[in-house]
């Protein structure tokens, strides 16, 4: 690699904290405004103002800070419409902020943007509401499943039905846009409401505490969530962290009683065999 | 793949086409439109699978592909970021891209990606550490690589010399190529009071290999922004006139990321530069 040059490293720190500087938030509505008064006075000396148009250098650069948050806003806005619906515009502007402030993108692709929101939302006490880190948890599920590979389908079509049963024996590997998301309100639902667009702006309220399990993944060229009852979703939890398919019956079994235990033994053969044609299940691993 | 600075690459002309987008690729792959070829922006398909890879697979089966990417960042003070590369190189050996493109522009610094194209103070200092980097990526990926005017919001008391000279500066050390943006050129020199007409002058069309035409949006305060957003300006047409006429015939794409239109409306303007592909020596500037 050629050496850097210093005056290079230093402008840019200089100019990626000016354009970076966090917006000020003016009402509830996300109305804001720069604040340029935060810029490094070397760096504006730097810049050539437009004196034919009353531009100054801090004016030219605070172009740079709008669009840089404007994107990054934009992103998350369109990642995130139910969280930003949870906390209503301003918060959610600010939350944004303040997480990218804390964790600065590091890569190349705006689909990453958010990958350590919910680790964030849990550390900071304005954020860390239930409600909210659950919401951000699912829709972060949807960007991984619209992004995740897909691996090859499990075929039993040339298989009999008891051979079948004995492919299931063996590990079951999953695609990897699948996950299993529990929550304590219906989110999923309130998503859709929150993405339709003949539903008005404004908060949307949480409904009352109830449990609901789905699986999330993606069918076709787009991500859906799939109601699971609760021994489903423990079933699916204890195969997807690689327990043998007896192991992870037993595993369900153990923490229910005999009505739960024979509910389940009627209905496992179907509930694989919808998973099945739901693509869910990948071939081994040869 | 050219060994030096002093050999020049015959790209062959495309034609015409549009950088594909989301809200076009269904209408794409239903219908199979005539189009001479895409251009992708090669990030969004660095990916590990999804509707977007798996559209691009379907896309590349009709019709050519040529990448540009976003976020390669070649005039930051960061190092070369050689796992971007190296997903980059398996994605150009995939599409087939017959050169790849990026910005001459940085958009990470300490390893914080910004997300947008910054520009630099142009001296012969940074034109020089540019381009020893971009020879390093070309040689890398062993296909041609065309770097992008930007277009800018700001320029620097410290610049040295013009923008073109910057410019094809760092083409001619790196011995790497043009992807010319008429509509950048015309932003910029708006928005830094030169002549465009001046910046035409000065370059070395054998060194394009691809061209974009795009809109752009005047803020309240005057400044242009380079938004993608609205129809090429008729100014910027006919620049394109003149430096279609100097490459001798080069493959265009207009670039259109957000008010779309319908495919077919932007490809009606995408086929607005055939009435400006005039093979003429006599076309002025
Ligand atoms: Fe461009």
């Amino acid at each position: 690699m050629p050496t850097i040059p210093p005056s290079l490293l230093k402008l840019q720190q200089q100019f990626g904290e000016a354009i970076s500087t966090p917006l000020e938030l003016l009402d509830e509505d996300a109305n804001f405004r720069m604040r340029t008064e935060h810029y490094d006075l070397s760096l504006v000396k730097l810049l050539v103002p437009r004196e034919d148009l009353g531009l100054s250098g801090m004016d030219r650069l605070a172009t740079y800070n709008q669009q840089y948050w404007f994107r990054l806003l934009s992103t998350m806005q369109e990642e995130y419409p139910l969280l930003a619906r949870l906390t209503g515009p301003g918060v959610f502007a600010q939350l944004v902020m303040d997480y990218l402030q804390q964790f600065p993108s590091n890569s190349a692709s705006l689909r990453d943007l958010s990958r350590l929101l919910v680790t964030y939302m849990s550390m900071d006490s304005h954020y860390n509401r239930a409600s909210w880190v659950q919401a951000a948890e699912l829709e972060y599920l949807y960007i991984h499943a619209f992004d995740a590979g897909r691996l090859p389908v499990l075929d039993l079509s040339h298989l009999s039905p008891e051979q079948q049963v004995d492919q299931l024996a063996l590990p079951i590997r999953f695609q990897p846009d699948l996950r299993l998301f529990s929550e304590s309100w219906n989110l999923v639902e309130l998503r859709m409401l929150a993405r339709s667009e003949n539903d008005p702006e404004g908060p949307i309220l949480i409904p009352a505490h109830a449990q609901h399990h789905w699986a999330i993944y993606r069918k076709e060229h787009y991500v859906t969530a799939e109601a699971i009852g609760v021994f489903q979703y423990q079933l699916l939890d204890a195969l997807m962290q690689g327990k043998p398919l007896e192991d992870a019956v037993n595993h369900v079994v153990e923490q229910t009683d005999d009505h739960g235990r024979a509910f389940m033994q009627e209905r496992l053969t179907s509930w694989f065999d919808h998973w099945r044609r739901l693509g869910w299940f990948a071939q081994p691993d040869c | 793949m050219p060994e030096s600075h002093t050999m020049t690459y015959q790209a062959k002309n495309l034609g015409i086409g549009i950088g594909l987008r989301v809200p076009h690729i269904a209408h794409i792959i239903a219908n199979k439109p005539d189009v001479d070829f895409f251009e992708i922006i090669s990030e969004n398909y660095m990916v590990d699978g999804g509707p977007p890879r798996e559209n691009l697979d379907r896309i590349l089966e009709h019709y050519p592909v040529v990448q540009h990417g976003v976020s390669l960042s070649i005039a930051s003070a960061d190092d070369l970021d050689f796992e971007y590369l190296k997903k980059l190189k398996a994605l150009c050996r995939h599409t087939q891209t017959p050169w790849f493109s990026d910005h001459l522009c940085w958009t990470r610094c300490n390893s914080h990606n910004y997300h947008d194209l910054l520009p630099i103070p142009y001296t012969e200092e940074y034109a020089d550490f540019i381009a020893a980097k971009a020879k390093i990526v070309q040689d890398y990926m062993e296909i041609p690589f065309a770097l992008e005017n930007l277009s800018t919001y700001v320029a620097f008391e410290n610049s040295q010399m013009p923008e073109w000279e910057f410019y094809q500066r760092v083409i001619d050390k790196a011995g790497v190529y043009m992807m010319f943006d008429v509509n950048n050129v015309y932003v910029s020199a708006v928005n830094h009071q030169f002549d465009p007409v001046d910046y035409l002058k000065h370059i070395d069309y054998s060194r394009v290999v691809q061209c974009h035409v795009a809109g752009h949006t005047e803020l309240p305060n005057g400044t242009l922004l380079d938004t993608h957003n609205d129809h090429v300006k008729d100014v910027v047409w006919e620049m394109y006139r003149y430096v279609y006429q100097q490459t001798g015939g080069v493959s265009t794409i207009l670039e259109w990321d957000a008010d779309f239109l319908t495919f077919d409306e932007t490809m009606a303007e995408a086929a607005i530069a055939r009435k400006f592909q005039i093979q003429d020596k006599n076309v002025q500037v």
